[in-house]
């Protein structure tokens, strides 16, 4: 059961000529939010790391068009690019939505160090590089809203990324908050679809840290919450950590 | 600096590794080791008298002091620290990653090479550090890793983006490694630390009305000590702190709670 369909509170046309850049297109929750934010109304530019450009274009097609890049996101100079390119073709960006997640396995403590930088520089430097870039499209605008999504699973380096979104964007919300942009993270956890690839004793395990709603989520319940912080709902709410994990943190 | 009086020796004969060591919080936490009994290998980034400074003081304690210069960030230094504790104590007890840089200012105006040598010396030479003793302190059955996060990594400063970003990341990596390192005997925890007068916070802190903010936005109403961080990194190295793991030790007079 698609729980999100059915109980969404939100009109439609809420983010009605919005324009939101989402990236980490191609994967699971980045696609729903990307549907998500389009029923609502918003304009997409969606931006995808190489290995996802198939999946991104059949979503692009699927929406009925959207812009559609794709960047290394631990290059700081082709994230400018990218950014640029949608203020100009799309004349505004109200919404960036960090959404490249990582599902990397491995323990750090023998992980080499090339493999430790390039999902730093992807998943911690990138998420910063889009932020660094939004911030002056939105001043213009003196408005906009940043939403940066942390893997809340833990193992390998996604505590580690999570943990510097996290205090990434309290930081920034504080320099932020007087231009009108607000910066949120929001954390999600396994997606029960994820779940299929598990071997039973990976799936007991998962069970095990399983929160207090006992069950994993869904991709567009993921969606839900990043609408939420997207929408004037959450005019009031700026550095904050949201949890759409089921009750992991 | 206060003189330090030993009443206890809870680190006697133990070999203590330190980062960024020559002044400030690392150097508190050197002379806190060496008076409780530790023999230490001090690391350094270029400030060579004040490292020797800080050498001969835990000497003049009675213990032994092994320099090792360089960054962190240098792919070789963790190798040296290792190899200068194991060749001259024939240990490695604990480990205390506190060397760190700031690069403050906006975002929006930030070099991606400000950006990149705040993970490189924060983030990524801690990770070096850390995995640099993991196999000698698995062999022991036993260790201690300290790393050093901030206030910052908990709530961060207008202006301190890139500081913050790697102070929180320092906090998931503490807890990811506790949990790969417990089953081995090695307790991992962090340390958070406020305001401190430090040479780090020097420039910031001779603006006019910025001391006195930072004083008056910690409800303890003043600024913390060398020394209290000190204190609170030898608790967490020490057998009093035996269940204590993958924990963020908050010492910020009340800053953030």
């Amino acid at each position: 059961m698609n729980h999100a369909e059915t109980t969404t509170p939100f009109v439609q046309g809420l983010l009605h000529a919005h324009v939101a850049l989402v990236t980490g297109a191609g994967q699971p929750v980045a696609n729903a939010i990307a549907r998500r934010l389009a029923r609502a109304g918003a304009r997409l530019a969606l931006v995808s790391s190489p290995e996802h450009e198939r999946e991104t274009a059949a979503l692009a097609k699927e929406l009925g068009g959207a812009l559609v890049m794709n960047c290394e996101a631990s290059d700081a100079q082709a994230v400018g690019a990218v950014v640029r390119r949608t203020a100009t073709e799309l004349e505004r960006i109200d919404l960036l939505v960090n959404a490249d997640l990582s599902r990397e396995p491995g323990a750090l403590s023998d992980l080499p160090p090339e493999k430790w930088k390039a999902l730093l520089g992807r998943h911690l430097s990138g998420a910063a590089w889009f932020c660094k870039e939004v911030i002056r499209p939105m001043m213009r605008q003196r408005s906009g809203r940043i939403i940066n999504l942390v893997d809340a699973t833990s193992g390998g380096t996604r505590r580690v990324a999570a943990e510097g979104l996290t205090a990434m964007t309290r930081a920034l919300a504080n320099e932020l908050s007087r231009q009108g942009i607000s910066v949120n993270t929001l954390a999600v956890h396994f997606l029960e679809a994820e779940t299929r690839h598990l071997s039973p004793e990976q799936r007991k395990r998962l069970d095990g840290e399983l929160g207090p709603l006992g069950r994993l989520g869904s991709a567009e319940e993921v969606a839900e919450a990043a609408l939420f912080l997207a929408s004037s709902a959450a005019n009031l709410t700026t550095g904050q950590r949201l949890s759409a994990t089921g009750g992991p943190a | 600096m206060s003189a330090r009086t030993a009443t206890r020796q809870r680190f006697l004969g133990q070999a203590v590794i330190i980062t960024g060591a020559s002044r400030g919080i690392g150097k508190a936490i050197a002379l806190a080791f060496a008076t409780e009994g530790a023999d230490i290998v001090l690391n350094y980034g270029s400030n060579e008298e004040a490292a020797r400074q800080a050498a001969s003081e835990v000497e003049a304690l009675g213990r032994r002091c092994v320099l090792v210069p360089g960054s962190v960030a240098s792919p070789e230094v963790p190798d040296q620290l290792r190899g200068a504790a194991l060749a001259s104590f024939g240990r490695v007890d604990v480990l205390v990653n506190n060397a760190g840089i700031s690069r403050d200012g906006h975002l929006m105006l930030l070099q991606p090479a400000a950006w990149r040598e705040t993970m490189d010396v924060n983030l990524h030479g801690t990770l070096a550090c850390c995995q640099a003793v993991i196999p000698a302190m698995k062999r022991q059955g036993h260790g201690i890793i300290i790393n050093m996060s901030s206030s910052a990594g908990l709530r961060g400063r207008a202006g301190q983006v890139p500081y913050a970003a790697t102070k929180g990341a320092l906090i998931g990596l503490t807890q990811t490694l506790a949990a790969e390192l417990g089953p081995h005997g090695i307790r991992v925890n962090c340390v958070a630390p406020g305001f401190v007068e430090t040479d780090m916070v020097a420039g910031l802190m001779s603006r006019p009305g910025v001391r006195e903010g930072f004083i008056q936005s910690t409800p303890i109403r003043r600024l913390g000590t060398v020394e209290d961080v000190a204190n609170a990194t030898l608790f967490l190295a020490s057998p009093e702190s035996a269940y204590v793991v993958g924990d963020v030790l908050r010492v910020n007079g009340g800053l953030v709670m």
